[in-house]
């Protein structure tokens, strides 16, 4: 039975306005990958065979059914697309039924509602069991490549004679290979859940435990070192450790180690190789690596710009050393290379270690280089950064010799003793000094070296003198006693004043020992003399701790009593707290007559010497010369409350006659200077004693 | 003595994949209960995101209809997630087509629906590699560097923040491209709605995905295209780049700006 549908010639017109409509109602609620026009017509399409479709029982079902399975297909899925599609598609089949067959309208639009749930039901399983499968696949494409990774692990951790092990974060050995236990001579399956660093030689333990932690914390990058594992027969196994990071997904962080036996021939000869060019603590190149590569460079570098020498040393490195220990000293030394390398990462440069705590950084100049007061600074600025060692903050500063745009034709042996020569008059400014290579210095410099370097020959060898110089009584210009100066007569050079031989002494560590033997002949002859003598003492001697035994036992020795040695020591150590303040004091209480040398009489030092058993203050040039009136009567003033409070006043440097005068009418009690005898042998005194 | 207690990223069902959520707000079923639970999270906090899924479909098939349009024929889909419907080798039925996802499983379902097509491939790598992704044999076997490619990159940037300098990486991109080439970015923005986009980056956040979102202003989305020339209208809402029809835009004037899209091309070529 077929019912006559309306054939005017309105119909096309509608069908079209119904797809119309249909496309902009559905394309505002689900996505389809079709463009407007394109929409409208493939629309148009099922509008037309749902149109036939109302005009044919044979048909109604069927095409109901394949038109809601196509608007699946156009990935209409959801429940909004076929609610909007039922209410447009039922209205506008109604609308253009009339009093047609509106029962078939009906039967179609259920069938377009069927087939689409039936065709979103299959497209939703077919599409389920696709993602399974893709999921399948990505995983077995994984467990694939972690097979052929692990079987490969596999065959490398059981083949090779490198030891390799796993350790978590603590440190504890969750994974060991044959070669590491052969390695320490124990099975791998007991070395499983031991601790890394109870394997590892007791002086290393430190530095390997703050390498490791680097790395637990976050450290990226591997770390090689030499290190020792204690063996189960109680022998050394020398190894070079890498430690290297293996972060993980899930579960903690953990660190592989890798134990490469450093008896091994070739590791050796690697190592030797390396380590004749290299400074095994820091991995830094060495001198010798860092003079070749300064002659090249001296060569090659752009002329106009040249090259920039280096050369550091690490202010108060032994005291770090001596306080926190050599492992902290060693951390230090390795964590001042790599900040240097990294002070000058961006030049074309090198840095390399060239002794205990001595670095050096070469720089081959380009355009973009910083100048050497920007680099100095840059290097004590990333210093001076504080870091952690064994619990401690500790930061470091340098001293600095730089030797600028060198002639090309320089030797680089030349270079770098000059650099050195500089550093060393750097140093002589005190801590985070840095200074510029200057040539005539150096030559003033070197002639000083050589000379300090043969100072401990000639005083062997006897050409070194004692000589005394006479201390006067101003009030009736007798001699009352010697002051023992050194001497030295160089064969080639002359005579080396007292001055520049206790320089000389201090460059080269002789202060103690010349200086002991200064005051045990000075006691000696004094006990001859039966008269005081008066010593000299420098910073560093006054501070030594043996200073008091050393004085107790050259009095003993010699029989002098201990009020007729005078020691002299300078105003800045003995009126501050220092060492040298305590050792004085024991003395003077012990009765040795101690004074306080360039005393300025400032009103900070006025209150310390009155604090201090001092027997007398001494003072030099330029307090020595006759001063102004006002400035006199002042001194005059604080003269007298220095000898009120029972301390005797001395004057070296007296030139004048006049000078003299003025100092005896304020009360100086000894004086000695050029006015007076020079300084002679012994027996000058004894003369006019 | 094996070590298999981890799965990668990607493959651990018990993780939402970004993919997979994409697909399931565009009405897809090639998704776990883990993602539809992330969408369902998402659809509370923004309720129009498949509405916003919508319109950058949309976007991305007038993009590369346009492009084609210009006589472009090969694409480089970064970030193509499931391909479930529109995609570009059927958008664009005569062009090269090479779809890139870091997402294995994504990867995988790519490859099971293009096997038998040999214009279209897919290559699984980050987006942050460009000399991996360019270098890939199946990148260098299907496109021609010395010919215009179009580089896709749609809801992707916006997993990568600043960190990753991502302006430095389109850039290694660019330099490898010939003139004429073709940058093509969709990106979520807090310029509006900003607490619920908010909300929405903390969303993610909690679901434990590997990829969470960092949203950029108007300037910092255009300054991606460094080096390229935007395409007229420039950058704008996605709703708003060369509309055509109720498809391309959202009832809510806020969703048709939530997320920026433009168009570039790299200066020097000739366009027909």
């Amino acid at each position: 039975m077929t019912a006559a549908l309306p054939q005017d010639a309105d119909g096309p017109r509608a069908r079209a306005k119904l797809a119309k409509k249909w496309a902009y109602l559905l394309s505002a609620r689900t996505f389809i990958p079709l463009s407007t026009p394109e929409l409208e017509r493939h629309l148009l399409g099922l509008v037309e065979r749902l149109w036939v479709a109302v005009g044919s029982d044979a048909l109604a079902q069927k095409v109901g059914h394949e038109v809601g399975g196509a608007l699946v297909d156009l990935n209409c899925t959801g429940p909004e697309g076929l609610q909007c599609s039922v209410e447009v598609v039922a209205r506008g089949l109604l609308g253009m039924a009339g009093d047609g067959p509106r029962d078939r309208v009906v039967d179609v639009v259920a069938a377009l509602a069927a087939g689409f749930v039936q065709r979103v039901k299959a497209t939703t399983l077919e599409q389920q069991e696709q993602l399974g499968r893709s999921l399948y696949r990505a995983m077995r494409q994984v467990q694939l490549e972690l097979q052929v990774s692990q079987s490969r692990y596999d065959v490398l951790e059981n083949g090779t004679s490198t030891g390799i092990a796993t350790a978590d974060v603590s440190g504890e050995l969750v994974r060991v290979n044959g070669a590491l236990g052969r390695i320490v001579d124990r099975p791998p399956a007991e070395l499983t859940g031991t601790s890394l660093f109870d394997l590892v030689h007791e002086d290393e333990r430190e530095l390997l435990r703050a390498d490791f932690a680097d790395l637990a914390a976050g450290g990226t990058t591997s770390i090689t070192q030499p290190n020792r594992l204690l063996r189960a027969d109680g022998e050394l196994a020398w190894v070079a450790l890498t430690l290297s990071p293996l972060r993980r997904h899930e579960g903690g962080n953990q660190v592989v180690v890798l134990a490469e036996d450093a008896t091994d021939v070739n590791l050796l000869q690697g190592q030797l190789n390396h380590q004749s060019l290299h400074d095994v603590l820091t991995r830094l190149p060495n001198r010798q690596y860092f003079t070749s590569r300064l002659e090249q460079a001296l060569r090659d570098a752009d002329p106009a710009l040249g090259v920039t020498v280096y050369h550091l040393d690490l202010d108060g490195f032994s005291l770090l050393t001596g306080g926190l220990g050599r492992p902290a000293g060693d951390h230090l030394l390795k964590v001042v290379g790599q900040r240097l390398e990294q002070v000058v990462a961006g030049e074309d440069a090198m840095v390399a270690r060239f002794g205990f705590d001595e670095f050096a950084v070469l720089v081959r100049n380009s355009p973009a280089t910083p100048d050497v007061v920007t680099m100095v600074r840059r290097i004590n600025d990333k210093l001076s950064e504080p870091f952690d060692v064994r619990g401690h903050r500790v930061a470091c500063s340098a001293t600095i010799g730089v030797v600028h745009r060198p002639p090309r034709d320089a030797s680089p042996h030349d270079l770098l003793d000059s650099a050195a020569l500089t550093l060393r008059r750097a140093k002589g400014n005190g801590r985070r000094q840095w200074e510029l290579a200057d040539p005539a210095q150096d030559t003033r410099d070197r002639r000083m070296f050589s000379l300090a370097a043969t100072m401990a020959g000639a005083w062997e060898s006897g050409e070194l003198a004692v000589l005394y110089e006479p201390l006067v009584l101003l009030s009736d210009g007798q001699v009352v006693g010697g002051e023992a100066l050194l001497r030295w007569d160089h064969p080639r050079l002359g005579v080396v004043p007292h001055e520049q031989c206790l320089a000389l002494a201090e460059d080269t560590g002789l202060t103690v020992p010349l200086g002991t033997w200064l005051l045990r002949a000075a006691c000696a002859q004094a006990a001859e003399w039966s008269a005081p003598v008066r010593v000299s003492l420098t910073a560093r001697q006054a501070g030594d701790p043996d200073l008091v035994g050393e004085v107790r036992s050259a009095l003993a020795d010699t029989g002098l009593p201990p009020g007729s040695l005078w020691l002299g020591a300078p105003a800045e150590v003995v009126l501050a707290d220092t060492d040298a303040a305590d050792n004085l004091r024991i003395l003077a209480e012990a009765g040795v007559g101690v004074e306080v040398d360039g005393f300025t009489a400032a009103p900070a030092d006025l209150v310390a010497v009155a604090n201090f058993p001092a027997r007398a203050v001494r003072v030099h040039r330029p307090l020595t010369d006759q001063p102004a009136p006002l400035v006199a009567r002042a001194l005059a003033e604080l003269l007298a409350v220095v000898r009120s409070a029972g301390i005797a006043v001395s004057v070296a440097d007296v030139s004048t006659s006049a000078q003299a005068e003025w100092w005896r009418e304020v009360g100086a009690e000894t004086a000695s200077g050029p006015l007076f005898a020079p300084a002679g042998p012994p027996e000058a005194i004894a003369d006019q004693l | 003595m094996t070590d298999l207690d981890w799965v990668p990223d990607g493959i651990d069902i018990n993780v939402p994949s970004v993919a997979r959520t994409y697909d399931y707000l565009l009405g897809g079923a090639h998704n776990l209960a883990v993602d539809r639970r992330m969408g369902d999270e998402m659809l509370k906090v923004l309720p129009g995101a498949r509405r916003l899924v919508r319109i950058n479909r949309a976007f991305l098939r007038r993009a590369v209809t346009h492009l084609v349009a210009e006589g472009v024929d090969q694409f480089l889909d970064i970030g193509s997630g499931i391909p479930t419907v529109g995609n570009v080798h059927e958008i664009a039925p005569d062009a090269k087509v090479v779809y890139v996802d870091k997402d294995p499983v994504a990867v995988a379902h790519s490859r099971l629906i293009l096997s038998g097509c040999d214009r279209a491939t897919v290559v699984q790598a980050d987006m942050r590699e460009p000399e991996d992704v360019l270098s890939r044999p199946e990148v260098v076997g299907l496109l021609d560097f010395d010919r215009p490619i179009a580089v896709l990159m749609l809801l992707v940037l916006h997993f990568s923040p600043d960190s990753e300098d991502p302006v430095g990486y389109l850039a290694r991109y660019r330099d490898r491209l010939a003139p004429g080439s073709a940058l093509v970015i969709s990106h979520a923005t807090a310029d509006r709605r900003v607490d619920t986009m908010r909300e929405a980056a903390a969303t993610v956040r909690r679901s434990n995905s590997q990829d969470n979102l960092v949203y950029r202003a108007h300037a910092e989305v255009t300054e991606l295209f460094t080096g390229f020339d935007l395409v007229e209208p420039g950058v704008v809402g996605v709703a708003l780049w060369r509309p055509d029809g109720m498809g391309d835009i959202s009832d809510d004037p806020d969703d048709n700006s939530q997320v920026y899209v433009g168009v570039g091309r790299k200066p020097g070529g000739g366009s027909r």
